[in-house]
């Protein structure tokens, strides 16, 4: 009988300890998981100068902006590089989630909450020295071998024209198709043109003729608060305003 | 007549001769070679103008010479992608920096992603272009800024010496939609296209329809001139006639894919051709197309409980219709389409008509070899004023006007935006305006719509410059300055009017979530501040209270469709007289 009590004790302490355990559970996982949610995860793509890893640490211009955007905003985050799909359909399917840089478009429109802009950039045509026609407008290009590489803003901005082009899975081959004779012009990024020819002492290229402006933006997860995106965008405005913005652009310049 | 024109010709090569030594002379050698290039471009691309060929010269000679402190400098000005925008940015920039010697890179994109820069600039307060060409429908946000330029007082001012003497604003026939209501004018148009009634004439003027169509519904197969008329024309083509020439035939085309496009249409005139705002030109008054509702200048509500008329039986009325229309008359899949894919089917050749067509794309559908167009480059279809819903009244603005116009901003530095200043006038000065109506058929100036010219070629673009020359023309306005941050408003349209296109929300249902979305919405402009004319919201009351007030918001119509009416081309234009 004793040990029958002694033992529904047990068993009612036990249970008791689990309920307890269960409820504490309950209660304590929302923290967890307020505490989880608040980190934003940044992602974005390899792309110097405007994002690169240094040391095994993501850094670049547009790593810089959102980083202290964020800091500024006092919004735990994490910085990450991955591949530009998995980035943006990451961006797309979870919370908490943002891309950069990203440029806003009509389709693109619905699916993100936007803070912008992250970065103005420029894309334009860069030719070898002895290139004998002058290039004034978009219209000069049309009948010349222009080379870019998939994916990027230039060669989307280019066929949304109707232009075509030579595309390639990388952006540096491009300088040596140029220099081969191989394409007439190579189409893109003025930040990346220029940190591509420095890092290869490319001395017989030049900028042509600087055709688009894209304002690029942070894109974040639909379920992002929309108080959290008004204060990163106030935030932002005030980098801009104190020339913040401009201070870490032109370390990259 | 060529004989006689060669006698004339060499009647006047010794005047000529003369005229140009004197006028060349006159200048320094860098001038000399600017005017050269000016004779050049002149012969070459601008044979075309309601100047003479001496009054060009001057017109050069001046932009020459108020140039000179800005060349060498390269300035960066931004567009839509429409084609009277791609002759300025391929050709115009080259033929303005041979002249003057100063660089624009003309930038073109979509509007939606010119407004985003302008509006980026303007919230920013940093230079990202030096002048942009931005639809005139921004006219209340840029008023209310303060940081928009406004040119009327520019020109007096710091930009009197880079003003054209010859540019004429009396002569340009959109200054009212870009004046604000201080009267100041805030933009200057560059280019200006509608959306008409579209319709193929061929179809229409076939003896065997038109008995078919008399005999079904008693009048005439002709334009449409209300919205039961165009039902029943919807109903004919698609229900009664289904084949012409052994291929499937619609009454009706339009498109209702959730996506920003959707919004065009009912932002740009919707509500206003079904005659849900006020009487007043450009735009109603206290009430415009948008249901929004203003004291003096300020805005005070959209929902009809605050005086607005965006959930009021009219529109309501309207959006049933576009959807009904929709589902029963389009070629199937309507739903699931956007405007570039809906866009391309009347040139296919199985739609008989559109309510809603722009004449951006007249040039784009005079094709020789669509289907549409006759095998001399002539069109089968034309173009009229657009049918009337049953709450309009004379008095009110009937369609919609898109007018790309010159803006400039505070915050581009004096020099460049004097610089930018004197490549808009260049573009639209007497000079250029002719022949940028003939490429792009966007015209800005009365001068050019009636001159002979156009007379010559009218008939090959049916019915645009019968438009333009028409009593109708002044009904068909954009946005005005009742919308007082179009950026921050036109989303709504879309998103809500997509959720009733597909069956979501009722039209009602759909409506009065977007009206007490755009209250809120203009709480929140109110909220950020405006310069001046803020929003300021109407505390809500019964809807029957406004209901009862004469005009906006309309109560409802016990018949909402009345008897069709039709008239033939002639007689629709004349209408308006």
């Amino acid at each position: 009988m004793n040990i029958k009590i002694i033992n529904q004790k047990r068993m009612f302490t036990k249970l008791m300890l689990a309920s307890f355990c269960l409820a504490l559970t309950s209660l304590v996982s929302p923290i967890i998981a307020t505490v989880q949610a608040s980190t934003f995860n940044l992602l974005t793509e390899e792309l110097p100068p405007y994002a690169m890893k240094k040391g095994g640490k993501p850094t670049g211009a547009t790593v810089e902006i959102v980083s202290k955007l964020f800091e500024r905003a006092g919004i735990e985050y994490n910085v990450r590089i991955v591949p530009w799909k998995r980035a943006y359909l990451t961006a797309e399917e979870e919370t908490n989630t943002c891309i950069f840089p990203v440029q806003r478009s009509q389709e693109r429109e619905v699916k993100f909450h936007w803070v912008s802009p992250i970065v103005i950039t420029q894309t334009g045509f860069y030719t070898r020295d002895d290139f004998d026609k002058n290039l004034r407008t978009l219209n000069d290009v049309k009948a010349l071998k222009i080379g870019s590489y998939k994916g990027s803003a230039a060669a989307e901005y280019l066929h949304g024209q109707g232009y075509k082009t030579a595309l390639i899975t990388r952006d540096a081959p491009n300088i040596q198709k140029l220099q081969a004779g191989r394409i007439d012009v190579w189409a893109a990024d003025t930040l990346t043109a220029v940190n591509m020819m420095k890092e290869r002492n490319v001395n017989n290229v030049n900028e042509s003729l600087v055709y688009f402006t894209t304002l690029r933006a942070l894109a974040c997860n639909l379920k992002t608060p929309i108080e959290t995106i008004n204060k990163l965008s106030k935030e932002l405005k005030k980098m801009y305003s104190d020339g913040s913005v401009k201070g870490i652009m032109d370390q990259y310049k | 007549m060529m004989d006689q024109r060669i006698v004339y010709f060499r009647m006047f090569l010794p005047t000529l001769f003369c005229t140009a030594i004197v006028f060349f002379s006159s200048f320094s050698p860098t001038a000399y070679a600017a005017m050269k290039d000016a004779e050049r471009w002149l012969q070459s691309e601008f044979k075309d103008s309601t100047l003479s060929k001496d009054e060009q010269m001057k017109e050069m000679a001046w932009f020459i010479e108020a140039a000179k402190p800005y060349k060498g400098m390269t300035i960066r000005v931004v567009s839509e992608r429409i084609d009277t925008h791609w002759y300025e940015a391929n050709t115009l920039t080259k033929a303005f920096e041979d002249i003057t010697g100063i660089k624009v890179v003309h930038e073109i994109t979509g509007e939606d992603d010119v407004v985003k820069k302008i509006s980026t600039q303007m919230d920013l307060e940093y230079n990202i272009y030096d002048a942009y060409i931005n639809d005139s429908d921004l006219i209340g946000t840029h008023y209310r800024s303060g940081k928009v330029v406004a040119i009327s007082d520019f020109i007096k001012n710091e930009g009197k010496d880079v003003t054209l003497p010859t540019l004429d604003l009396d002569d340009f026939i959109g200054l009212s939609f870009t004046t604000g209501p201080d009267g100041k004018l805030y933009q200057l148009p560059d280019q200006q296209f509608a959306n008409l009634y579209w319709y193929r004439h061929d179809w229409f003027s076939r003896s065997d329809l038109k008995a078919k169509f008399k005999k079904i519904y008693g009048y005439e197969l002709n334009v449409p001139q209300n919205w039961s008329a165009y039902e029943d024309i919807a109903e004919f083509f698609t229900v009664h006639v289904k084949e012409l020439d052994g291929k499937k035939v619609y009454g009706h085309m339009d498109y209702g894919k959730k996506d920003p496009s959707l919004g065009w249409r009912f932002s740009d005139a919707w509500l206003s051709m079904a005659g849900a705002g006020d009487k007043g030109i450009p735009n109603g008054l206290p009430v415009d197309e948008w249901g929004i509702r203003v004291d003096g200048c300020v805005p005070v509500g959209a929902s009809v409980t605050r005086g607005g008329a965006l959930n009021g039986p009219a529109s309501v009325y309207s959006i049933r219709k576009f959807v009904e229309w929709l589902d029963k008359y389009a070629p199937p899949n309507s739903t699931a389409m956007n405007f570039s894919q809906a866009g391309a089917l009347p040139g296919q050749g199985n739609i008989a008509q559109q309510i809603f067509w722009y004449t951006a794309f007249t040039a784009a559908l005079t094709d020789p070899d669509l289907a549409v167009t006759n095998s001399d480059g002539t069109p089968k279809w034309r173009m009229a004023p657009s049918p009337r819903g049953p709450y309009w009244e004379k008095g009110m603005k009937l369609g919609y006007q898109d007018a790309g116009s010159w803006t400039f901003l505070t915050s581009t530095p004096i020099d460049r935006r004097k610089a930018a200043w004197l490549y808009a006038q260049f573009l639209v000065s007497k000079t250029v305006s002719l022949q940028k109506m003939l490429v792009g058929l966007t015209p800005i100036r009365n001068s050019d719509i009636n001159s002979k010219k156009m007379t010559e070629v009218a008939h090959k673009y049916g019915g645009l410059i019968e438009f333009y020359r028409s009593s109708a023309r002044v009904a068909w306005t954009p946005t005005g300055t009742n919308v007082p941050d179009y950026p921050s408003l036109a989303d709504l349209w879309w998103k809500n009017i997509a959720l009733a296109a597909n069956h979501k929300l009722s039209p009602q249902k759909a409506m009065d979530k977007m009206a007490g979305e755009m209250d809120s919405r203009l709480q929140n402009v109110a909220d950020k501040g405006q310069e001046r004319c803020a929003p300021k919201l109407n505390k809500e009351r019964e809807a029957e209270y406004w209901l009862a007030q004469p005009g906006a918001p309309k109560a409802k119509l016990s018949n909402e469709k009345p008897q069709g009416r039709t008239l033939s081309y002639e007689d629709s234009l004349k209408a308006w007289d």
